[in-house]
C-alpha cells in the first residue's frame, strides 16, 4: 500500500467520522443549520432526519473508501471531491426539509427574537505569545542548525521528493535556497498567530434562554481551539524541521513517511478536542439555571446561503461561527472579508510564482 | 462583574436606544462601575451582529449626555459622578411630570409605588 493511499484513507475517515458525528456536536437549537426555538429541539422530524443523514453518510463513506482503494492517485483526488460534494448535497436536502417544517408550522410565531452580547469587564485572556513560543523555538533551532550545516552542504539541494521519498528535483546551493523551508515555517507561524488573534476577537453567540451557559461554553471553546491550533502549529513546524534535515541530508530521505506523522497527530488532536467540546462548546458542561420563557435567538436563516455561506451586509463581523461544523467561517457580505480572501489568494499566487522561479 | 446587553431586532424602539437604555441602567444599578472601559463600538457591533454605526450612535449619545467619557486611548469609559446641573434639570422635569400625573388623576401612593419599584429593581440589579 502506498503512503499516499494511506493518507487518503486517513483523510476520508477523519472527514467521514466528523460529518457523521456533526448532528450531535452542534447546538440543539441549530440542527442542520436551521435556527429553531429550544422547545422544538426534540422534534420527531429532526430525529428522523438525523437517522437518515447518518445512514446516507455511512453508505457514502463505505462506497467511496472502496473506490479509493482501487484507484490511482488522480482518481482518488476526484473521488475525494465527489465525496465532499455528495456529503454537502445530503446536508442541503435535510437542511431544506427542516427549514420547510419550521416555516410551515410557524415555529417562530409569538416568540421574541433577541440577540445577546456580553460586556466583559474582566476579559479572560490567553497568552498567545506563550502558546506560539514552541514554534518560534523550532524555527530558531532550524536557523542555528543551518548556520552550522551550510558550509558542509553539497552544491545542490533537493527540493522535491517523489511519493516514495526519493529526491527528484534539485536547486543550486545559495543561502536563500537553503532556508526556503525556514521561510515556510515562519510564514505558517505568523498565519497561525494572526488566525488566533482573529478567533480571540470573534463573536460568541449567546442563547437568551441560557446566557451564562452559552457564554461559558463559547468562551471555553475559543480558548480550546486557540490552544489546539497552536499545538497544530508546533507539529507542522516539527514536520518542517524534519524536512529541513532531510533536504540538508542529515536525515535520510527514507524517513520521508515519518514526517507525515506529526501532521497526523496534530489533526487527531484538533479532531479530538472539537469532538469533546462540540460546535462552539455546545457539549461542555455548565450548571444551567432555568429557562427564560418566550425569548429565542434571532432567526438568521435568511443570511445563510444554501445553509453554508454567510452573507450579511449589516453585520460588522468578519468571522462568524460555522452554521454546521466546528469552527468559524467568513461573512462574505463584509468588504473586509473580501480583503482577507484576496490577501490569502495573493499569498498563494505569490508562493507559486516563487516556487516556479526557484525551479 | 459581567454585563449582558440584549437587543430586540424587531422592536419599535431603535437599536441604538436599546443599547443606550441598557448601559444607563447598568451604570445606575452598579453593574458597570465608574471608570470601567467599554468594548470598542466595533467589538460590540461584532458581538451583536449589527452595524458598527448603530453602536457608535449609542456610544456618542451616552458621551454627549455625560455617561461616558473618551480616554486617551480613544476608548469609552463609564463616568459615574454627581452632576449638579443635571440634577437641577431633572428635579424640574420630575416636578412637571408629577403635576401632570396628579392632574390626570393619579394618587400620591400610586406615584410613590412606581418610584419604589424602579429603585428596588435597580438595587437587585436585575436587568436580564
Amino acid at each position: 500500500m502506498s503512503a499516499f493511499l494511506l493518507i487518503m484513507i486517513f483523510v476520508f475517515l477523519i472527514m467521514g467520522i466528523s460529518i457523521l458525528l456533526m448532528p450531535d456536536l452542534v447546538a440543539k437549537t441549530l440542527p442542520f443549520g436551521v435556527r429553531i426555538p429550544a422547545d422544538y429541539a426534540d422534534n420527531h422530524l429532526i430525529k428522523k432526519m438525523k437517522a437518515y443523514f447518518r445512514i446516507y453518510v455511512i453508505f457514502l463513506l463505505v462506497i467511496f473508501l472502496v473506490l479509493t482503494i482501487f484507484s490511482g492517485i488522480y482518481e482518488q483526488i476526484v473521488i475525494l471531491f465527489s465525496f465532499i460534494g455528495l456529503e454537502y448535497f445530503g446536508y442541503y436536502l435535510v437542511h431544506k426539509r427542516i427549514h420547510f417544517e419550521k416555516i410551515r408550522n410557524r415555529w417562530y410565531e409569538n416568540k421574541k427574537e433577541v440577540v445577546v452580547a456580553e460586556i466583559d469587564t474582566q476579559q479572560k485572556k490567553i497568552n498567545l505569545f506563550l502558546w506560539t513560543l514552541p514554534s518560534i523555538i523550532f524555527i530558531i533551532i532550524s536557523i542555528i542548525s543551518l548556520y552550522f550545516i551550510y558550509p558542509l552542504l553539497p552544491n545542490s539541494i533537493p527540493i522535491n521528493f517523489s511519493v516514495n521519498g526519493i529526491p527528484d528535483s534539485w536547486i543550486p546551493k545559495t543561502p536563500l535556497n537553503a532556508s526556503l523551508l525556514i521561510i515556510i515555517m515562519a510564514t505558517i507561524t505568523v498565519i497561525f498567530y494572526i488566525l488566533n488573534i482573529v478567533i480571540l476577537r470573534s463573536r460568541i453567540e449567546i442563547d437568551p434562554t441560557m446566557p451564562e451557559v452559552s457564554s461559558f461554553q463559547a468562551n471555553k471553546f475559543k480558548i480550546l481551539m486557540i490552544k489546539s491550533l497552536s499545538v497544530m502549529g508546533w507539529f507542522l513546524n516539527i514536520t518542517f524541521l524534519l524536512m529541513n534535515f532531510i533536504t540538508w541530508n542529515v536525515l535520510s530521505s527514507n524517513n520521508f513517511f515519518m514526517i507525515i506523522i506529526p501532521v497526523i497527530i496534530a489533526v487527531v488532536i484538533v479532531f479530538a478536542v472539537s469532538t469533546y467540546a462540540g460546535a462552539q462548546g455546545s457539549r461542555l458542561k455548565y450548571p444551567s439555571n432555568g429557562n427564560k420563557e418566550n425569548e429565542v435567538m434571532r432567526d438568521d436563516d435568511k443570511y445563510w446561503i444554501g445553509g453554508i455561506i454567510y452573507f450579511n451586509r449589516d453585520d460588522t463581523a468578519i468571522l462568524v461561527p460555522k452554521r454546521f461544523g466546528i469552527g468559524w467561517t467568513i461573512n462574505v457580505g463584509n468588504i473586509f472579508a473580501w480583503v482577507f480572501i484576496i490577501l490569502i489568494i495573493l499569498l498563494i499566487i505569490v508562493s507559486f510564482i516563487i516556487m516556479i522561479l526557484v525551479h | 462583574m459581567q454585563m449582558l446587553i440584549k437587543i430586540e431586532l424587531k422592536s419599535e424602539k431603535p437599536i441604538y436606544m436599546q443599547i443606550y437604555d441598557q448601559i444607563v441602567e447598568a451604570i445606575a444599578s452598579g453593574k458597570l462601575d465608574s471608570s470601567t472601559v467599554l468594548p470598542s463600538a466595533r467589538k460590540l457591533a461584532v458581538d451583536l451582529g449589527i452595524n458598527f454605526h448603530t453602536v457608535n450612535k449609542a456610544y456618542n449619545l451616552l458621551r454627549e449626555r455625560g455617561f461616558l467619557i473618551m480616554n486617551r486611548k480613544k476608548k469609552f469609559v463609564v463616568q459615574k459622578s454627581r452632576d449638579e446641573k443635571f440634577i437641577e434639570n431633572w428635579k424640574e422635569l420630575e416636578e412637571k411630570l408629577i403635576d401632570e400625573a396628579m392632574a390626570k388623576g393619579m394618587s400620591e401612593n400610586e406615584i410613590l409605588a412606581i418610584f419604589q419599584n424602579v429603585l428596588k429593581k435597580q438595587k437587585k440589579g436585575d436587568g436580564l
